[in-house]
């Protein structure tokens, strides 16, 4: 099966696309391993490190003027003819989830979003996605080609970036084509890194049951002297408590810590996917029925402000030693 | 300018205890006799197109917002709630299809009204829902359409008479754009947009007037080209497991719960950080 993998290289998250792309690709063993990797990028002075992290040999470079859903989707359509694909593969970003399900519309292919693996079956394709709000795992077929699949978020592997010593490289200016008409002005405001919560060793992540952004700003207190990245569910960032980018779970950043501290969390599916790759989860919650209390390898049931100061007491004390 | 909202109400799945999700051999996990919610991202959409006509008011702009379902009648409370809190139109299309797993079905006959009715300058809806999440029925809308997409909308004003200002998150950062109609924006997680609560009086004077509802063959029949099938068939669901050991730190007290967990399991993990 021929396969085109996407990347959007305007993204500050390149090198997690090539990531979750290779750690999918190591998995799957029904795809021929020499096709070719569309990289979208913008700052010329990059090329040389978006090359060097694609996942395969044969890589193409098309210079834009910065990410646009409609120029990427007229130019991946334009290139189908001339080259086609049984399978786009796209990582599990914003960009990815939508130019996956767009371009098998235009191709008159098929799609599936937050695909986590894959398999082919003579005629058609096996893939698993979670279902019911990430509760529950379901299967299913796709038959028509070209498939679109963008990958779930937080896929990850050992051989992250494996080194491909000769490269087939392809580049093409396309920064004059298909600017999208209806958008009269564009301003970009860069988010603030994500690496120190996608990358912290210490992690605590806060819940609905902090219940206010005065008790939000007190926990980043006790972040701040633990030495730990603080993050947060759904609830909290949805009620302006905390800001977006502190957001963890399916729809936020997916964290990989050895110590995850959940603090009145009630365990949600949709967060628990943000912090399942911890090594050592330990939930503080007065509901010894939430959810969190058995996807947690050791739980504290009481009110978390009184078991957090102390705990904080205590590592604070030891490291003045 | 004329916004419509399209949601969907779907089960309250946090409400299901663990022995719910036994899915021995099926595709479908029984939810009618599950709470219902207004799908989360359906709800900011609802709220943030009450807060642009609120917005536009403030400018001297008229806005007429309008919602749509495809629902069986069990939506007409939602609908009438809606149009208590200012929606001028609150429109159900009778489902003729199981909505979960067939997004593609869902957009053609959400695009179909749209085109019928070929008043819309701008469509919101939630960019995914549970039970399918399939994250796939604003950008499916908006490619039957040939409209443009923007996704991840977190906040979206009216700019002048013709524009708006649409606010999105995006993997570079923040992305603000300036766009002329029309377009489908698909809402993402927007900060504080819970949906208001209508007055009781609002309510009272919805409570008796019918709710606008249609036949799906009205829209099918007008739009053949359109897909009838999913991409993607479901051919079986499974329980993911996420148990660890729940191991229960014992004490008195706070303190002395925090004491035990420290001395006897956490010390030793942060040593080796």
């Amino acid at each position: 099966m021929r396969y085109k993998v996407v990347l959007n290289g305007c993204s500050p998250n390149f090198s997690n696309q090539c990531s979750s792309v290779r750690a999918f690709l190591d998995y799957t063993t029904a795809l021929e391993k020499e096709t070719q990797t569309i990289i979208f990028y913008s700052n010329p002075a990059l090329q040389p490190k978006l090359t060097a992290l694609a996942p395969t040999t044969q890589v193409h470079l098309i210079k834009i003027n910065h990410y646009e859903a409609e120029t990427d989707l007229s130019i991946l359509t334009e290139l189908e003819k001339p080259d086609p694909a049984d399978l786009y593969l796209f990582p599990g970003d914003y960009a990815g989830s939508e130019l996956a399900v767009r371009l098998a519309c235009r191709l008159n292919g098929s799609s599936l979003a937050a695909v986590d693996s894959f398999q082919t079956d003579q005629d058609q394709i096996i893939c698993t996605k979670a279902v019911y709000n990430g509760y529950l795992q379901g299967k299913f077929s796709l038959s028509k080609r070209p498939y679109c699949l963008s990958l779930a978020r937080g896929i990850s592997g050992s051989s992250n970036n494996q080194v491909i010593e000769k490269r087939e490289i392809l580049q093409s200016d396309r920064s004059e084509a298909y600017q999208p008409v209806y958008i009269k002005g564009r301003s970009v405001e860069t988010a603030e890194s994500l690496k120190e919560l996608e990358e912290a060793k210490f992690v605590v992540a806060g819940g609905r049951g902090i219940k206010s952004k005065d008790n939000y700003l007190k926990l980043q207190q006790n972040a701040r002297r633990l030495d730990a990245a603080l993050g947060v569910s759904r609830p909290v960032a949805m009620n302006g408590w905390a800001p977006l980018n502190k957001l963890i779970g399916a729809s936020g950043i997916i964290t990989n810590p050895e110590i995850c501290l959940a603090i009145a969390v009630s365990g949600s599916p949709a967060f628990s996917s943000g912090i399942e790759k911890s090594r050592l989860i330990i939930a503080i919650n007065t509901d010894p029925k939430a959810a969190i209390i058995k996807n947690a390898d050791l739980a504290v049931i009481d009110d978390y402000k009184a078991v957090l100061d102390e705990l904080t007491r205590l590592i604070e004390k030891d490291k003045n030693r | 300018m004329n916004v419509l909202v399209c949601f969907k109400v779907v089960p309250d799945l946090d409400q299901l205890s663990g022995s719910d999700w036994l899915v021995d051999g099926c595709s479908r996990v029984e939810t009618r006799f599950v709470k219902k919610i207004i799908n989360p991202y359906d709800e900011s959409a609802l709220e943030l197109a009450l807060k642009l006509a609120d917005q536009a008011r403030g400018k001297a702009l008229t806005t007429n917002l309008n919602a749509l379902t495809i629902a069986d009648s069990g939506a007409n409370l939602t609908l009438k709630s809606l149009r208590a809190l200012g929606y001028q139109e609150a429109v159900r299309i009778e489902a003729d299809t199981e909505p979960d797993f067939t997004p593609e079905k869902v957009a053609a006959l959400i695009a179909a009204y749209i085109r019928n009715t070929n008043v819309f300058d701008l469509i919101m809806m939630g960019r995914q829902s549970g039970v399918g999440d399939n994250a796939k029925t604003p950008l499916l809308t908006a490619e039957f359409l040939q409209w443009p997409c923007i996704t991840q909308v977190t906040a979206v004003e009216k700019d002048s008479a013709g524009t708006y200002k649409v606010t999105a998150m995006a993997d570079e950062g923040t992305v603000i754009r300036v766009i002329e109609p029309p377009c489908v924006l698909a809402v993402g997680n927007a900060p504080s947009s819970t949906l208001r609560v209508p007055t009781l009086k609002a309510i009272k004077e919805q409570a008796d007037l019918p709710v606008k509802t249609y036949a799906a063959d009205k829209y099918r029949n007008a739009t053949p080209h359109l897909p009838l099938k999913p991409d993607a068939e479901l051919l079986n669901i499974e329980v993911v497991n996420r148990k660890r050991k729940g191991i229960i730190v014992e004490g008195a007290d706070a303190a002395e719960k925090a004491q035990i967990l420290y001395q006897s399991y956490l010390k030793g993990w942060l040593a080796e950080l």
